[in-house]
């Protein structure tokens, strides 16, 4: 057994050295990691490869090099699989022109669920659609069709669900809401991918993070680890100032800063830890009577930090 | 059953319910108003004559195949653009199945529209020249024609997003042009089955044939079958065939490429 925190002890869902490429593009790049019961967040900022990874573990695109298996067979050979998965995906995949219990129904319909109409009910009631179940998609916000389409997901009883940016469109209430229904089914031992871009939010959904980056796995591990792997990072910040040599000079005997340069009368600073800079900064130009008229972090993209995690730049 | 009859029921309201099959209706009843303005200005036997040169070849040529071209391109094709496939294929049904269920949907689809446009013009002849023999004959062929068309196009509709272009250009070169020009190669046009379906329900058991003479029928539509020989059932095993192809091809196609990209 391995150690990697890229694997789980009892995997349901296990990719071993998998690349797919689009013609001369790298989409995913010799992968290996595992899944298994609970809620792992597939971190990464756009176009790391999150999407056609979860493609490919759901059987929607076939990987052009490697193995993937999903509760023990090969999605894209044995269809009987997906009476068990269920996926929720980034695009606005919903048929318009049924109502939201019509749609909801067909999926069960489709799984062979044995009472489609009781079967979509219940899922309907899980993500809070009742009120609006009985009305055309068409007219549904962007929120109500994320919670329709996670309906539709659900609505075949998965043990392995699949969710590809499960919050878009979302109002804050709703997110709340379908992070606790993510959570709950994780509790009932399902295993739950969910992808996003956006750290903040896996880390209340998962428990356990895999992160990409232009197609490579950049770390894994749990969601305390990779925030720790984010904090070591040295982000450069832009500060303007009435004086900023004095600053510069001042801010270069605090241990937080790595290193200080001015261009073009504006302050250059490279630190490690971004929130303690933000909080000595003022009392520091308010001592030495100097007027801070900006401070911006130069570049805190998750592209950024992400790059830096893979490549050390 | 329950499965391939939900897939058939949401892909006919995908197809038909919407705003092209307005104008696919009003494409398919073109032939229908031609016929009933020669009709009326005509003989029966010209306005006969008028439907098995004219009207026909419009109804199984032309806008049978455009309707079957439109929707059999969007029945798998539609779904992929709209990435609905996924709701779809992700669910423990075998491929040939699906693709079965879509074929049937998009060709109970086209022949409600294409099938509305054969009838009108069935009635605009027996309405105007009193011959309501040729209902049934055009029926089925527009059945068969429609059927043919919808299993080639549903495959190209799921390879690609021109399906549409490809699809009439096909029907302009291959249908129109190659196929009237050469004999050896018109047994390939599909919307001669369907000719030559209507040519052997038309023709029935002419006793004629017994002397090595020709119906009339036949004899009318000679030049539009290209040596393709009258028969219903000869006519429906060949599109019969080029189903079953279609549907285990896109059986093979959905497991072997890339299900959205």
């Amino acid at each position: 057994m391995t150690t990697s925190p890229a694997f789980v002890a009892s995997p349901t869902i296990e990719v071993n050295e998998v690349s797919k490429w689009f013609g001369q593009k790298v989409a995913v790049s010799n992968v290996s990691c595992s899944f298994g019961p609970g809620i792992t967040g597939l971190l990464g900022p756009n176009g790391a490869g999150k999407t056609t990874l979860l493609r490919m573990m759901a059987g929607l695109s076939r990987p052009s090099r490697g193995d993937l298996r999903v509760l023990g067979t090969n999605p894209r050979r044995d269809t009987a699989v997906f009476q068990k998965v269920g996926l929720v995906p980034e695009d606005d995949a919903v048929y318009t022109f049924l109502t939201g219990r019509a749609f909801v129904e067909y999926g069960a319909t489709l799984a062979g669920v044995r009472n489609p109409s009781s079967a979509a009910a219940h899922a309907i009631t899980a993500v809070g659609m009742d009120d609006a179940a009985d009305r055309n998609i068409e007219g549904y916000s962007k929120g109500m069709r994320q919670r329709i389409k996670v309906a539709g997901a659900l609505v075949n009883d998965p043990e392995v669900l699949y969710l590809d940016e499960p919050l878009n469109g979302a109002d804050p209430v709703q997110r709340v809401r379908l992070i606790e229904l993510f959570h709950r089914l994780a509790g009932e031992g399902r295993t739950v991918v969910v992808s996003s871009h956006v750290l903040e939010e896996v880390e209340k959904m998962a428990n356990r993070v895999i992160a990409m980056v232009d197609g490579r796995l950049a770390a894994a591990g749990d969601s305390a680890a990779i925030r720790a792997a984010f904090t070591d990072i040295p982000y450069r910040v832009r500060i303007e100032a009435d004086t900023p040599r004095q600053l510069g000079s001042a801010l270069l005997e605090q241990d937080v800063i790595r290193s200080v340069e001015v261009l073009d009368g504006t302050l250059h600073v490279q630190t490690q830890d971004l929130g303690e800079l933000g909080r000595l900064l003022p009392g520091l130009a308010q001592s030495l009577d100097i007027r801070l008229t900006m401070m911006q972090p130069e570049d805190l993209s998750l592209e950024s930090v992400f790059r830096y995690l893979v490549h050390g730049r | 059953m329950t499965r391939i009859l939900a897939i058939i029921r949401v892909t006919v309201y995908q197809l038909v319910g919407r705003r092209r099959s307005i104008g696919l209706l009003v494409l398919a009843a073109a032939p229908a108003l031609i016929m009933l303005l020669v009709g009326y200005n005509t003989s029966e036997s010209e306005a006969l004559e008028f439907f098995r040169t004219g009207a026909l070849p419009l109804v199984l040529g032309v806008t049978t195949p455009i309707i079957s071209i439109i929707l059999g391109s969007g029945s798998l094709g539609d779904e992929r653009s709209a990435k609905t496939i996924s709701y779809l294929a992700l669910r423990p049904i075998r491929r040939e199945v699906i693709a079965a269920a879509k074929l049937g949907a998009a060709w109970l689809a086209s022949f409600l529209v294409a099938g509305m446009g054969a009838l009108l013009t069935a009635a605009a002849l027996g309405l105007t020249a009193g011959s309501w023999g040729e209902l049934f004959g055009l029926m089925v062929a527009t059945a068969i024609t429609s059927l043919g068309f919808v299993a080639v196009m549903q495959v190209v509709g799921y390879i690609t997003d021109r399906a549409v272009v490809i699809g009439l250009a096909y029907l302009l070169i291959w249908e129109g042009i190659v196929t009237g020009a050469a004999d050896q190669v018109a047994t390939t046009s599909i919307w001669r089955m369907g000719a030559s379906a209507y040519a052997g329900i038309v023709a029935g058991d002419h006793w004629g044939e017994a002397f090595g003479l020709e119906a009339q029928v036949v004899r009318d539509l000679r030049d539009l079958l290209s040596g393709v020989a009258p028969g219903a059932f000869g006519a429906a095993a060949k599109v019969l065939g080029i189903a079953i192809v279609s549907v285990f091809v896109l059986g093979y196609l959905m497991r072997d490429r890339d299900l959205v990209s």
